[in-house]
């Protein structure tokens, strides 16, 4: 038997393998319920296949430019490095302080817990964007908004709770200090333009610490966060 | 690096072509994809993965037999699935290859051949259906499978071996 004869004869054996498998498979014990976001990106994939399949190449943390913000919470954080600034540079207020390190910059929490955090949601959205997902944890929720390109903004937001630290990798960033409304904040101006602009900012009153990645430039970012809204309890 | 899709699902007619291989089998592939993971946010990533591999790959949706396009496209989403699996280190991989050169050694039918093709191990079997199936290189095998090209290559020879063995003893030609 030559090779071509062998590969054809693999390839038969291999087809009839699954054919037999197929006939016996019990099914499933759960059926399959596809999310909004599912269906999303399913009429998106529909809608141009190659685009979508060229954007979900890219992992959603590169898309939202979540790498910069690593999201820690309920760990106990152990750096065995070195800090670049002694303990009075540190930013001490009564429930976080920010610790730099040579590769990250980390904000430690230390509040108490305030039980279920509020839902809030950015009310001043480029045109064209919606929520696409929303994952709430008990203290930490991650948003993802998209458009119909499939460009993504990252809102997260978490209690600023004992135990719990947020970690940022500037990655070569150009690191400011902002104001997004009365409370303070730091800006991530990547180098890259296709990397995204991160924002985070504190409201100490709260106790809550918001994160957005998106592709936007500094006054738009301080813009869209100062449409920060807290939903009203029912 | 993307340029293998710049050849494919650029006409109209390969867009049409998509959506009508979307209608027919997405039930499928949703289907098998939530019978492996029992999760319906993995059964969701891998339903997409699989899409992607078809896009990618969308050139042998018409070299390919129609009687065998579903098993092409379930050889897709069944990989993918267990990637996700293996990832996520819900999946034990088990090598008994021995007890498989045991049970070659009775095969005589074509079908019992089928049969045994069916229970190879995961990873001999994922590796043989992405390089022969799916035309994976090597490299794009290894990462999926989370083991070393030169494992990769082990798996094909032994399957390729194995089938051989049979053949030459049995004198199979289909």
């Amino acid at each position: 038997m030559t090779d071509a004869e062998m590969n054809r004869l693999m390839y038969r054996v291999l087809m009839d393998a699954i054919a037999l498998d197929t006939e016996n498979a019990n099914r499933p014990e759960v059926s399959f319920q596809p999310s909004r976001r599912h269906s999303e990106q399913i009429r998106l994939m529909l809608k141009n296949p190659l685009r979508w399949a060229k954007n979900r190449k890219r992992t959603p943390w590169q898309k939202a430019g979540r790498w910069a913000a690593v999201i820690l919470l309920f760990v106990s954080l152990s750096f065995g490095m070195v800090m670049l600034f002694s303990a009075p540079a540190r930013a001490t207020v009564e429930r976080w302080i920010v610790e730099w390190y040579e590769t990250h910059i980390v904000y430690r929490y230390s509040g108490e817990s305030e039980g279920i955090l509020p839902r809030y949601e950015l009310t001043g959205l480029p045109e064209g964007f919606s929520e696409l997902e929303r994952i709430e944890m008990y203290e930490l929720t991650d948003v993802l908004y998209g458009n119909e390109n499939g460009e993504l903004i990252s809102f997260t937001y978490g209690a600023m709770t004992q135990g719990g630290a947020t970690v940022f990798v500037p990655n070569g960033d150009s690191v400011s200090e902002v104001t997004v409304g009365k409370n303070q904040g730091r800006l991530f101006v990547p180098q890259d333009p296709e990397s995204l602009t991160k924002l985070t900012w504190i409201d100490d009153k709260a106790g809550v610490q918001f994160t957005i990645a998106a592709n936007l430039d500094e006054p738009d970012i301080v813009r869209l966060a100062e449409t920060l809204r807290r939903e009203k309890k029912k | 690096m993307l340029s293998f899709f710049l050849a494919v699902l650029e006409s109209e007619a390969d867009r049409k072509r998509f959506a009508e291989l979307y209608e027919q089998y997405h039930g499928l592939i949703e289907k098998t994809a939530i019978r492996i993971l029992k999760n319906q946010q993995d059964a969701e990533d891998a339903v997409q993965n699989t899409f992607v591999q078809i896009i990618r790959h969308f050139e042998k949706v018409f070299e390919i037999e129609c009687k065998n396009l579903p098993f092409w496209i379930i050889s897709i989403v069944k990989n993918e699935s267990l990637m996700i699996l293996r990832k996520k280190g819900r999946v034990v991989q088990f090598e008994a290859w021995d007890d498989i050169s045991v049970e070659a050694e009775s095969v005589s039918e074509y079908n019992e051949l089928v049969r045994l093709f069916s229970k190879l191990p995961e990873t001999y079997r994922a590796a043989l259906e992405m390089r022969v199936l799916l035309d994976y290189s090597g490299k794009e095998i290894a990462q999926k499978l989370g083991i070393s090209e030169s494992a990769v290559n082990t798996r094909i020879s032994r399957g390729r071996a194995l089938l051989k063995e049979i053949v030459e003893r049995e004198g199979f030609s289909r």
